[in-house]
């Protein structure tokens, strides 16, 4: 024989309720399938960034001409310091699509010789590279329009809509995907963008240096290099590390958090389910005692029904955490445009799952196994078959003499406390998942307030780039014709650095119409008032600047202190930037050495701001300016929102998913004490139905007694949830964009239903068990 | 030939179960003492409420008196924590509760081989186990459904489940709690017939019942009435007299 007696009841204790015991395998298999994947996809990430960033040649110093001669590369690779130069022409413009508003946003890098490409190269993942009239598209770019390579696709240029052929498709490493920027990508070569557009020479020199501490000084060095020799130099900038996980980092945190509750849930379920356990065997436990068992010797045996829930719980959730967190790195790469590598899974990642998922159900199970198997025999069996703990006869029960509440409500609603302890850790379960959903509603209200709110001091209907700076006052003249615009400021913004992190810098005009100011502390600057900003209230929380402080700020080539002379509210901003600083336009040239009389950036305001007209004007302005030879960037303010939203959606996801987890953990919870209540009061149900009760009448006593719970839990919920909330909002706010927290109080009704959901799904099962329970059977042993 | 009385198995010496606190005690046993020879058949019987499964539960260390001692095979059980009293009578005593409480999970072999998991089985190995199992469903003729869960059984064949249970770790006595309360009369009568005849393999059992036709066939034994003996018979007297 190889199973002792003990052992093969605790295996039947297993099989015996299959239902519950799926139900807590799951429990675990969430838990631990959500912290492998989690920590999986970042030992995959990391590699994936390390690795994509040994195989992807980036650059450190980028320069924007308007345009320049392709030898001009030999002379910067004499430069010290300078290890890679790539010559290449960048040209913004429109990709006609049929979905609306019927154009994207597109960028078209050229080069002299695509076959030598050594910066920033692509890959050819299908067809060839392009000759005259044809081009390669990034593979992402079918997420915004469906399309295959032999297909044609028309882009805006001085000429019109030009058709190019798509004779390949690319993937380019550290590229976002398209359907994540809503921002398209292709490839020309030099020549069939000459002929394209117009234009004939390189406009973007990107450099890659031996020694990056040097870089800055390298890329003054050939910006002076270039002027020298006439070439005007629109800009510079140091791009950093194209593959750096900081803001993947922030998601990672996001989603620990998630796992830790999805975790301590499961914790909880083990505690429920084996309160239950014991709860049902008091009468094995005390005749177990009665033959000579120890506490320890009971203990064991239910311990080994433990062990059973989390090996397999453990087991199956590794594995489906090992696919899971395959898939999602994955996505993420795709999203990302990484190469994963070859694919390992770390021993660590197993090692703490596989612990994890073990000493949670073991600590879980421990308390109430002590405090199970401490029954007396004589305890133990003198509960058989017995209703109930001994019933407080010296005082009247709530609500007697309510005699207008049916009183099988009331065996329903006096039911809950019978067992105390019980009733407790139930209530704590139910109130932990239904304020983990309250958390969610309300981090998902607070990031769509945010989008809303986003660009609330952005007045305009559209954004209109003209890639290079042009004379204003053509400029504006020309975006003044076109129909159905009202009025044109100038407006730009770019990254810099500072000791803190990246800035937006932000140059509006003196007296701005459709920036609305908003100033908290401080004043605007004045006319003519150099080297002055005004930072946002979160570029002042991350930095502690005061009125009155200097703030550094540099480019790749410059370094300039602005001093601080206001605080206003802004939330402009994103993903891997710590604020927003404001100064006027003209301070905003001479930051980036640009003629005063010049502009590239532009808010417009619409006449007719119906979508439909605002649309009509992006895509006239497009025309318009590409007809001058320039290659503009035009964006509605819709598609700005429309594009911070699709990047929100992972979040999304993983909060609903969340929300699913916890309510399938609150339900278990609740099912189990619904089903204990169920066998503990099998004598009441006897005489009801002796009574004359019918089964629904019966279902009703213990469907009340999850309705009661659930209320009692979404009271608690209430009380923690909104600063749980709170706290979630902070961390995602701290980890990965300023959020601010917003609270709407139908969060607390939909917390309600939620709860109320729970408490109808939890009952179902023992609601019907108690139904069709035989009175014959039920009163024969009493 | 002087008359020897058989000797005391169990001495119970003034003993008493009081329930309760403060204003709502109940004394349910008071100041009880006698004997249990060894190898009787020894009733405790009375009517309802008198006290007789608290005094068994004494008897067996499944409860602690309030006042007073009970010695058993020499060794006094007061002096026992819980642990210990389970190993104990795991060893010493076979217990049969009125409910059969055979475990729901387990077969009917299953069911008798726990005590001998759970009961220290000092005399037996693990490889034994199954034998010494089917031997005492056969002493109660119950090894036709050796291999059937409980809720499969009628009453009586769960009892004789349950007294094969008792018998596994061949403990000095069986005590057995109103055994034919819960059976109809035929299987009352079978179930009895097999109680009593284990005296004859030298077993002591201790019977409690409130059926005044099982308790006359006690060999010795006493009558509660309100948690005091009325009455006692066959050598249940409290200190052994000397020839």
């Amino acid at each position: 024989m190889i199973l002792t007696p003990l052992t093969r009841k605790a295996i039947r204790d297993i099989t015996h309720r299959r239902l519950r015991t799926l139900l807590v395998v799951l429990g675990i298999v969430v838990g631990v399938a959500g912290l492998t994947a989690i920590n999986l996809t970042s030992h995959a990430l990391t590699a994936a960034f390390a690795f994509s960033a040994n195989e992807r040649a980036t650059s450190d110093v980028s320069i924007f001409l308007a345009s320049v001669d392709p030898s001009v590369a030999r002379q910067i690779q004499a430069v010290p310091n300078v290890k890679v130069v790539q010559v290449l022409s960048f040209y913004g413009t429109r990709w006609k699509v049929s979905v609306p508003p019927g154009h994207v946003n597109m960028g078209i890098t050229a080069y002299q010789n695509l076959q030598d490409v050594k910066l920033f190269p692509f890959q050819l993942t299908n067809g060839r590279l392009p000759g005259v009239g044809e081009i390669v598209m990034e593979a992402s770019d079918r997420g915004l329009q469906p399309f295959k390579v032999g297909d044609m696709i028309s882009v805006t240029t001085r000429s019109g809509l030009t058709p190019l052929t798509v004779v390949g498709l690319s993937r380019t490493l550290g590229d976002l995907s398209a359907t994540f920027s809503s921002f398209a990508r292709g490839y020309m070569s030099q020549d069939g963008l000459a002929v394209a557009t117009g234009i004939t020479k390189p406009n973007d020199v990107e450099i890659q240096v031996v020694d990056k501490s040097r870089a800055p000084e390298t890329a003054r060095t050939v910006v002076a290099l270039l002027r020298q020799q006439g070439d005007v130099v629109l800009g510079s900038n140091l791009p950093g590390n194209a593959f750096d996980p900081g803001p993947v980092n922030g998601l990672y945190v996001i989603m620990d958090v998630l796992s830790v509750i999805a975790l301590i849930l499961a914790g909880f379920l083990i505690i429920n389910t084996v309160t239950t356990l014991v709860g049902e065997q008091i009468a094995s436990i005390g005749t177990m005692k009665a033959i000579g068992a120890t506490r320890g010797a009971v203990m064991r045996g239910f311990l080994l029904t433990v062990a059973v829930y989390a090996v397999v719980g453990t087991a199956a959730g590794i594995g489906v955490g090992l696919v899971g967190g395959y898939q999602f790195t994955l996505f993420m790469a795709n999203l990302i445009t990484l190469d994963i590598g070859p694919f390992q899974v770390d021993p660590s990642v197993i090692l703490l799952s596989a612990v994890v998922g073990l000493l949670i159900p073991f600590g879980a199970a421990l308390v109430p196994l002590w405090a199970g198997t401490r029954i007396t025999v004589r305890e133990a069996l003198s509960a058989y078959g017995v209703a109930g703990s001994p019933v407080r006869a010296d005082r009247m029960p709530v609500g007697a003499g309510w005699t207008w509440v049916p009183q099988t409500a009331w065996l329903g609603l006096r039911g809950v406390f019978r067992r105390r302890g019980r009733a407790v850790l139930t209530l704590l379960a139910l109130t932990l998942s239904a304020a983990a959903f309250l958390a969610v509603q309300t981090t998902t209200y607070s990031v769509n307030d945010y989008l809303g709110k986003l660009f609330s001091q952005y007045g305009s209907d559209l954004f209109v780039s003209t890639g290079q700076p042009q004379p204003l006052d053509q400029v504006r003249s020309q975006l003044l014709s076109v129909p159905n615009v009202a009025v044109v400021e100038r407006f730009s913004n770019r990254e810099v650095n500072s000791r803190w992190g990246h800035i937006v810098l932000t140059g509006v005009e003196q007296t701005p119409t459709l920036y609305r100011r908003d100033i908290l502390r401080g004043r605007w600057f004045t006319p003519g008032e150099k080297n002055v900003v005004l930072i946002n209230e979160q570029l002042q929380e991350k930095t502690g600047l005061r009125i009155g402080d200097a703030i550094e700020v540099s480019t790749g080539v410059k370094s300039q202190d602005f001093r601080v002379v206001g605080v206003l509210h802004d939330l402009n901003g994103g993903l891997g930037n710590i604020g927003v600083a404001m100064t006027s336009f003209d301070n905003w040239l001479a930051f980036f050495d640009l003629p005063a009389d010049r502009a590239g950036g532009f808010m417009v305001g619409a006449v007719d701001h119906a979508q439909a007209a605002v649309d009509t004007t992006a895509n006239r302005i497009d025309d318009a300016l590409v007809a001058q030879g320039l290659s503009p960037f035009v964006t509605t303010a819709q598609q700005n929102i429309s594009r911070n939203q699709a990047q929100f959606e992972i979040l999304y996801v993983l909060l609903y998913a969340v929300a699913a987890i916890v309510a399938l953990i609150g339900i278990l919870g609740l099912f189990n004490t619904l089903t204990t209540s169920v066998l503990e009061r099998r004598r009441e149900i006897g005489i009801m139905r002796s009574l004359g009760a019918t089964g629904r009448r019966v279902a009703s006593v213990f469907w009340v007694e999850a309705l009661a719970l659930s209320a009692l839990a979404w009271v608690a919920a209430s009380v923690i949830g909104i600063p749980a909330a709170y706290g979630f909002v902070s961390l995602i706010a701290a980890v990965l964009i300023n959020v601010g927290f917003a609270f709407s109080p139908t969060a607390l009704v939909a917390m309600l239903a939620f709860t109320f959901v729970i408490a109808t799904l939890a009952s179902v099962i023992p609601a019907l068990a108690a139904a069709r329970l035989r009175v014959a059977g039920i009163l024969r042993y009493e | 030939m002087a008359h020897v009385r058989p000797e005391p198995l169990i001495e119970v010496e003034h003993l008493t179960r009081v329930f309760g606190a403060r204003e709502q005690k109940v004394a349910v046993l008071s100041d009880l003492s006698f004997c249990v020879p060894a190898g009787s058949l020894f009733g405790i019987n009375g009517p309802s409420g008198s006290g007789k499964s608290t005094l068994l539960n004494l008897l067996t260390g499944l409860d602690r008196p309030t006042s007073g001692r009970v010695v058993f095979g020499g060794e006094e059980l007061r002096a026992r924590t819980e642990n210990q009293l389970a190993r104990w009578r795991g060893r010493h005593v076979g217990i049969v509760f009125q409910f059969f409480q055979l475990i729901p999970t387990l077969t009917a072999l299953e069911n008798v081989m726990l005590a001998l998991e759970l009961g220290g089985a000092g005399r037996f190995s693990r490889g034994q186990w199954r034998e010494r199992g089917m031997a005492c469903l056969a002493q109660v003729g119950a090894t036709d459904f050796a291999n059937r869960m409980p809720a499969k059984l009628s009453g009586g064949q769960q009892q004789r489940i349950a007294i094969a249970r008792s018998l596994v770790n061949d403990p000095a006595v069986i005590v057995a709690d109103e055994p034919t309360g819960n059976l109809d009369s035929r299987s009352a009568h079978d179930v009895f017939d097999t109680l009593a005849g284990l005296t004859a393999q030298t077993k002591t059992v201790v019977f409690v019942t409130h059926a005044t036709e099982l308790a006359s066939r006690s060999t010795a034994g006493i009558e509660l009435l309100d948690g005091r003996i009325v009455a006692q018979h066959g050598g249940a007297t409290a200190i052994p007299q000397s020839a």
